[in-house]
């Protein structure tokens, strides 16, 4: 209990000095994550509602690989980003490896299944009338794709929660292609990771509260853009 | 009269079930028809098909004397207009949804906002204009769903079975309502229904569909 204790201590105290190292992390944190998520629902609601709307061979195949890409275990993606970033790995020459950069894209690996499956399934929840009622309305391609999306919006702030959730919390892709190097690619997760590894478990604990404050923050923020509006409904 | 709606050899199989099968089927411009039958007699499968909304399985359909492709499907689609039984109106306001299609069709805002002002009048709901679309009884929303087609000045509309979610007082003022904008505005018209009098009220002449199949035609007094 007094290492709980300590730890918790130690986050009021960080968070009350503004250590500049640990801000320095938190937002390291927010950026890596925060783009990733945004990169994974670029490529990921597009995608999703692909999926939703169209029927074509193999789409049953391509559900199954996306609900499986859900559970891709982050150190896996860390091992295959870091295969292609190396120096002597195809894209080598872009020399990113150990860089945020690198965390951004394995992070956005792990995050676009996420996005694509929850996209997937609020789609398919729209009522299949309203696609008819906005072709019948004369919506071209653009517009009916845009109108189902302001439809499905609750579920895809959902989809956008999931995969920042995912990734904000994974620390083996991370660790892999960033490499924990500190004020430039230590995040939150790394971070804790190391100071358990160097026994200093009131300060990983701190890190672990920092991080679940920050997670926290970030899905309350979200949580309020999806509800405001059906709140008033 | 120039047949805007012209069906030929038209076979509609799903599931292995033959849903409509029309040898020969037209619909002239400013005619207004109505389409009565049994449930599952394909009465609203014809509409959607008319609506170009569903692709017939085979056989050939044209809009406006011309077969759609695939590059003038949208075109055509935006002279037409269709009101579901059940409005499925779209996450918003009253006014977002009678805008829609006006916004689709790239409309100015001049344009638009007079158009909805007189949509709005015509169906009697301009006090419900900034009332969330949801949350509107079965008769507001209809007339919120009939205001979405009529604002977009459709040279045919599609209603299916619009008066059936409605009370008799509400169906019966409603239903005269529509009939003199239809009429004032030469709407060409083909109303699916179950009730004789509706179909008396709105249109001209009833086909009576069965199977899939036109098993009859009936031509009504235009002024009843």
């Amino acid at each position: 209990m007094d290492l709980i204790w300590d730890g918790l201590v130690k986050a009021v105290e960080i968070l009350i000095n503004l250590d500049p190292e640990v801000l320095e992390v938190c937002w390291l944190t927010l950026k890596v994550s925060g783009i990733a998520t945004l990169i994974s629902v670029m490529i990921g609601v597009p995608l999703g509602c692909i999926l939703a709307l169209s029927r074509f061979p193999g789409r049953n195949f391509l559900v199954s690989l996306t609900n499986l890409g859900m559970g891709l275990p982050p150190v896996v993606v860390g091992l295959w980003v870091s295969i292609f970033l190396w120096r002597s790995g195809p894209f080598g020459s872009l020399g990113i490896i150990y860089t945020p950069a690198a965390m951004i894209i394995a992070q956005a690996v792990i995050a676009s299944p996420i996005v694509i499956s929850f996209t997937l399934a609020a789609i398919q929840q729209i009522n299949p009338r309203l696609r008819l009622q906005l072709l019948a309305l004369g919506a071209n391609r653009a517009q009916l794709f845009w109108g189902l999306i302001k439809e499905a919006r609750l579920g895809l702030l959902a989809a956008v929660m999931a995969g920042f959730g995912g990734v904000v919390s994974e620390v083996g892709a991370s660790m892999m292609v960033g490499g924990n190097i500190k004020g430039m690619t230590r995040v939150l997760t790394t971070a804790t990771v190391m100071e358990v590894s160097k026994g200093n478990f009131d300060v990983a604990i701190a890190l672990s509260v920092i991080l679940l404050l920050l997670a926290y923050g970030v899905t309350a923020l979200l949580t309020t853009l999806q509800q405001w509006r059906s709140s008033y409904e | 009269m120039n047949k805007v709606i012209e069906i030929k050899d038209l076979k509609l199989i799903l599931g292995g079930q033959t849903i409509l099968n029309l040898p020969a089927f037209s619909v002239l411009r400013e005619e207004s028809i109505s389409i009565m039958g049994p449930n599952g007699a394909g009465k609203s499968s014809l509409l959607l098909i008319m609506a170009a909304l569903q692709e017939p399985t085979q056989g050939t359909v044209s809009y406006f004397g011309r077969k759609a492709n695939n590059q003038t499907l949208l075109d055509v689609r935006r002279r037409m207009a269709l009101v579901f039984q059940k409005p499925m109106l779209l996450d918003g306001t009253v006014l977002d949804n009678v805008e829609a299609g006006l916004r689709f069709r790239h409309l100015d805002r001049k344009t638009r906002e007079m158009r909805i002002h007189a949509a709005l009048d015509k169906l009697r709901i301009s006090h419900l204009s900034r009332r969330r679309a949801r949350s509107l009884s079965g008769g507001e929303a209809q007339r919120v769903a009939l205001a979405q087609a009529l604002v977009l000045e459709p040279e045919i509309i599609y209603l299916d079975e619009p008066f059936a979610n409605l009370d008799k007082d509400t169906r019966q003022d409603l239903m005269e309502e529509i009939r003199v904008v239809l009429r004032s505005q030469r709407i060409t018209t083909v109303m699916v229904t179950h009730h004789r009098s509706e179909a008396e009220t709105m249109t001209d002449k009833i086909y009576y569909l069965e199977d899939g199949e036109i098993i009859g035609t009936e031509s009504l007094n235009a002024e009843s």
